[in-house]
């Protein structure tokens, strides 16, 4: 058998590439070594009758799978992400609304909301001394463009701590713990770090719609049109290798058998192809480097919770409950992982899909996923069955003191530490295979030569989210790195 | 009343507004130095505090000095004399501990007993750096890029700085991206495995600033350990002999030597702006109104434009630009008189090892937790020293047997959990905390004080005038370098006020005894026919 394009991994990204590459006529081959496609976006029956649609919260979607992909015909829909309740506060869950606690956030962003929507989700820039220098000069002339004040201001809020980029804004007490939960997730800083803004103005300016009916939603209306498209899609094998023939990289042997191929792109973790699927001799330095000084580790437990009834504050049920209502309190939970440890009182991002999709749980039942921030991967590389089950018991208690009544209303639990992601093929436990700092963002994601899609090896691609835009625009690593791959 | 009119006046006799008045007077320009201390030199001072027993008190080494500016100012004929630092050593409470030398097959040496493999890479890592360092300068000593002109000459700047980026090596330029983004862990961390050695090369970057060695921001601060050029040599650090204030009276007295006035215990109250246009200056105490066609600060910009000039006279954005500028002073200095020589049980006697700076980071989680603990508003109980004993450099420091002990102290955060003018309460017991971690790595020293100096942060703003105890006029973060020093649009040492010029650390390059800012706001003013 011989195909155009293998593609490992059955995540958003390697099926919107899937997409891309079939309807120019190429015959593709998506292959996932788990059960279901969708990696970490998978549906994940963790209980009996109750489904957890992913393990991901925030799901940005890249434009271009609307006007590219045409996944509207696939069922898939875009809707305002939930309002967020956080202490005595509720804000929008689209965070660059001018209204509520967030407004001044909210209002100085539509200025230059346009341009680092543009950043956010499109391919970044090539910087080499041999590449055009135009996509990068576009990029800055359009920055030039928001004229003196909004550049100048961009530039120096940009660097800022998200402590005093929100008290710069008045945005103070739970509200400006919230918004830091979401621009901190990813990465490994507190709030009190330096150049830790960033990360919050591109989920910002991605966050103003989002896949419905979570990543299973997305990865539904993927697989429907990469079926369409012809693609061919196994899951539940195991990739032995990735062959590199005197020209490219030619074949991908799965499950014994070699298939032979144009390209190769890498749409999962790409720690798998220094450590079992190349060649040792085949790997250049150019490849080696970068992915050996990458950092991944994971920091976030997910434990997922099968409910009698709804998680409800003050008797009113709430799509997305955060408990962490100081800087502090996130600054804390944070040091305990600086130190390969687990905080004492992890800050928590509860979402209960149930709400808007009642089909992922028995009738009056519900579905939570709750995401808790200051667990290390570290730590959890050594935990027992019992510390797992504590850690369980210490979440479903942290958000009993948020939510009353919680806890006598949990069905059953599940607890992912990031060890236990880990082991489901996340990379580091880490829910975008890489943590999301400055340096290790956008033309530097996974590096500043893997950045655009290719690799020293010629046929051979990665996009998965260790490439810029997958962590603010699902499914745009794919379709960027199908662009590259057909020029 | 006016007293006198000058082609200049600097306010503040650091060593920044004493390189601004050096060069302006060597132009030939009539130039007036007000100081408020007693002495010039600002936080560049050498002074007797214990009979016999010369404290550098505040700055306390030499490394980024300019020799562009040495030479323009004849400051060795001027008794500047500069002793190279000999090592750099890092003592361990169980064992000799890791000394750095000027020759890396000594250094390699060192490094090998923790890391065969971090000894093989050191030297790679120098030379790397070295490059790096090479294109730093080209920013250090040229006016701030302005990305948001549109004027031809700024473009053509730009464009020139864009071409020697892309000009790099390849590996070069991957490495300058990860410098000036990442964390000087994070840094460190793609080199070297061995915790003995990036604790101690960690510590650069955090010197000066309320930032951890994991904050990130905090790598690009380690080419400074490859910019010194001390005697044409690229050895980082050196001592001046006589202390840091003797760098200070050198550039005096090339100013004086060009004619320059400089008066000492002269506090400036204000900056008399008419019409929007500095005119001169009224002094504390005598209410004598100075004019002059310019004038200079070389303080700290918080302070020049809101408390010397006065908000009215600023455009809005300015001020909040100003009050939010992030001064946050995070160190304390010690200087001690010591009996006799204490010496550090890992690695005894007065050897090569102690002819340098020494540098109290045992691990990189130790320096990690000092921060935790500033950030929530205490000292560190265990706090990053970097020590140097200035009599063994300069025997005339103290008096014969005897020594002198300059440790400069980090966490000491201005802004303590009880605010910061709760220091004077602690600042006893922090003084302790420093000598408790000394003994550690040097038992016995405490019997050996004679007397102690201890500098809070608090001390450092009352007495020398570093808001906040800010060493470097502001945190040298990001956000507040460059074209954003002090402030966007205003950092080219010119100022909204006209004929009012900024002429220190506040300004573009930024701190660390430069003497850069002064020179190039001197030149600059020349250039453009301003004074």
């Amino acid at each position: 058998m011989s195909w155009d394009a293998v593609i490992i991994g059955a995540s958003p990204e390697g099926l919107a590439a899937s997409v891309t590459l079939a309807r120019e006529g190429f015959k593709v081959l998506v292959v996932d070594e788990a059960a279901t496609p969708g990696g970490a976006h998978a549906a994940d029956e963790f209980h009996p009758g109750f489904t957890a649609p992913g393990l991901h919260h925030d799901l940005p979607l890249s434009p271009h799978l609307f006007d590219y992909l045409d996944l509207g015909s696939h069922g898939l829909e875009a809707a305002a992400p939930p309002a967020i309740r956080v202490g005595e506060v509720t804000h929008a869950g689209d965070l660059t609304s001018s209204e509520g606690p967030l407004s001044t956030h909210g209002a100085w962003l539509a200025r230059p909301r346009k341009f680092l929507h543009s950043v956010a989700t499109s391919a970044p820039p090539p910087i080499a001394a041999e590449a055009s220098a135009w996509p990068a000069l576009a990029k800055a002339f359009a920055l030039r463009r928001l004229g003196a004040g909004t550049l100048n201001t961009l530039l120096r809020r940009g660097p800022l701590s998200l402590r005093d980029y929100l008290e710069e804004l008045e945005v103070r007490g739970p509200a400006a713990a919230s918004v830091a939960l979401t621009g901190l997730a990813g990465s490994r800083l507190g709030p009190f770090d330096p150049i830790t803004t960033p990360g919050l103005l591109f989920r910002a300016v991605t966050a103003a719609s989002e896949a419905v009916g979570g990543g299973a939603g997305l990865v539904d209306s993927l697989v429907s049109a990469a079926e369409a498209a012809g693609v061919t899609l196994r899951t539940g094998v195991s990739v032995q290798r990735v062959r590199v023939g005197p020209l490219h990289a030619d074949g991908v042997e799965i499950d014994g058998a070699m298939q032979e191929t144009r390209t190769v792109f890498v749409a999962g973790a790409p720690e798998p192809l220094l450590a079992r699927w190349l060649d040792p001799l085949a790997i250049p330095p150019e490849l080696e480097q970068p992915l050996e000084g990458w950092r991944a580790r994971g920091d976030i437990a997910i434990v997922q919770l099968a409910l009698s009834a709804p998680l409800a504050v003050d008797g009113e049920p709430v799509a997305r409950l955060r408990t962490a209502t100081s800087l502090v309190q996130l600054e804390r939970a944070r040091d305990a992982v600086k130190y390969r440890g687990v905080s004492e009182a992890p800050p928590l991002d509860a979402r209960q899909w149930s709400l808007s999709r009642p089909e992922l749980a028995p009738e009056g039942h519900h579905v939570v996923t709750v995401h808790a921030h200051g667990v290390s991967l570290e730590a959890t590389r050594s935990f027992s069955e019992e510390d797992r089950a504590a850690l369980g018991e210490r979440v479903v208690a942290l958000l009993d003191d948020a939510a009353p009544g919680l806890a006598k209303s949990v069905l059953a639990q599940a607890v992912l530490t990031p060890a236990d992601l880990e082991a489901r093929g996340l990379q580091g436990g880490h829910l975008w295979h890489g943590e999301i700092t400055l340096d290790q963002s956008w033309v530097m994601r996974p590096s500043r030569r893997l950045s655009q899609y290719s690799t020293p090896i010629p046929g051979l691609f990665l996009c998965s989210a260790a490439t810029h835009p997958s962590p603010f625009a699902l499914g745009g690593s794919g379709i960027e790195a199908a662009e590259a791959a057909l020029e | 009343m006016s007293a006198g009119h000058w082609d200049a006046i600097v306010v503040g006799g650091g060593h920044n507004g004493l390189t601004a008045a050096a060069y302006l007077a060597r132009a030939g320009r009539r130039v007036l130095v007000l100081e408020a201390r007693p002495r010039v030199g600002g936080a560049a001072v050498t002074e007797e505090h214990h009979p016999g027993f010369r404290y550098t008190v505040c700055s306390y080494v030499v490394s980024l000095l300019r020799p562009w500016v040495v030479r323009d100012l004849q400051l060795a004929r001027h008794g500047l004399q500069l002793i190279p630092l000999e090592a750099s050593f890092t003592p361990h409470r169980d064992g000799p501990g890791l000394c750095r030398w000027p020759d890396p097959h000594a250094t390699r040496e060192e490094i090998r007993r923790f890391s065969k493999r971090d000894a093989e890479v050191y030297p790679e890592f120098g030379q790397a750096m070295g490059h790096l360092a090479r294109f730093a300068k080209a920013f250090i000593d040229d006016q701030a890029p302005a990305p948001d002109s549109l004027h031809p000459r700024d473009l053509i700047q730009l464009g020139r700085l864009g071409r020697r980026f892309l000009a790099l090596e390849e590996h070069l330029l991957d490495l300058q991206m990860q410098i000036t983004t990442m964390s000087a862990v994070d840094f460190l961390d793609r080199w070297f495995e061995s915790d003995a050695l990036k604790a101690p090369m960690s510590c650069s970057g955090i010197i000066g600033t309320m930032l951890g060695v994991r904050s990130p921001g905090t790598a690009y601060v380690l080419l400074h350990h490859y910019m010194g050029e001390i005697d044409g040599s690229s050895r980082a650090w050196a001592f001046a002999r006589g202390g840091n204030g003797a760098v200070s009276e050198a550039i005096a007295s090339s100013a004086r030597a060009h004619g320059a006035e400089i008066r000492t215990s002269a506090p400036v109250e204000r900056i008399v702006v008419q019409n929007g246009r500095a005119t001169g200056v009224v002094l504390a105490g005598s209410g004598d109104e100075l004019t002059a066609n310019v004038v200079i600060s070389g303080m700290e910009p918080r302070r020049t434009f809101l408390q010397l000039v006065g908000e009215e006279e600023l455009p809005p954005g300015l001020s909040a630009d100003l009050r939010r500028y992030k001064l946050r002073g995070s160190s304390g200095k010690v200087n001690i008189a010591l009996d006799a020589f204490p010496e550090f049980s890992g690695r005894p006697g007065i050897g090569p090892h102690v002819m340098g700076d020494i540098a109290i980071a045992p691990s990189v989680d130790y320096l990690s937790r000092a921060y935790d603990e500033a950030k929530y508003g205490t000292y560190s109980r265990r706090p990053y020293l970097n020590v140097v004993f200035p009599s063994l450099f300069d025997p005339s420091m103290a008096p014969p047997g005897k020594h002198v002990l300059s440790a400069f102290v980090q966490y000491a955060p201005y802004h303590l959990a009880d605010g910061p003018e709760s220091w004077p309460k602690h600042r006893e017991a922090f003084g302790e905390t420093v000598l408790d971690t000394l003994e550690e790595y040097s038992p016995g020293l405490r019997d050996k004080v004679l007397h102690m100096q201890v500098l809070s942060p608090w001390d450092l703003e009352q007495e020398f005038g570093l808001t906040e105890g800010n060493i470097f006029h502001g945190e040298l973060s990001l956000d507040q370098l460059l074209f954003q020093r002090p402030a966007p649009g205003w950092a080219r040492f010119r100022t909204p006020v006209d004929n009012l010029w900024l002429a220190a650390s506040g300004a573009h390059p930024g701190g660390g005894v430069m003497a850069a800012p002064g020179a190039l706001a001197a030149l600059s003013m020349l250039e453009q026919g301003a004074v």
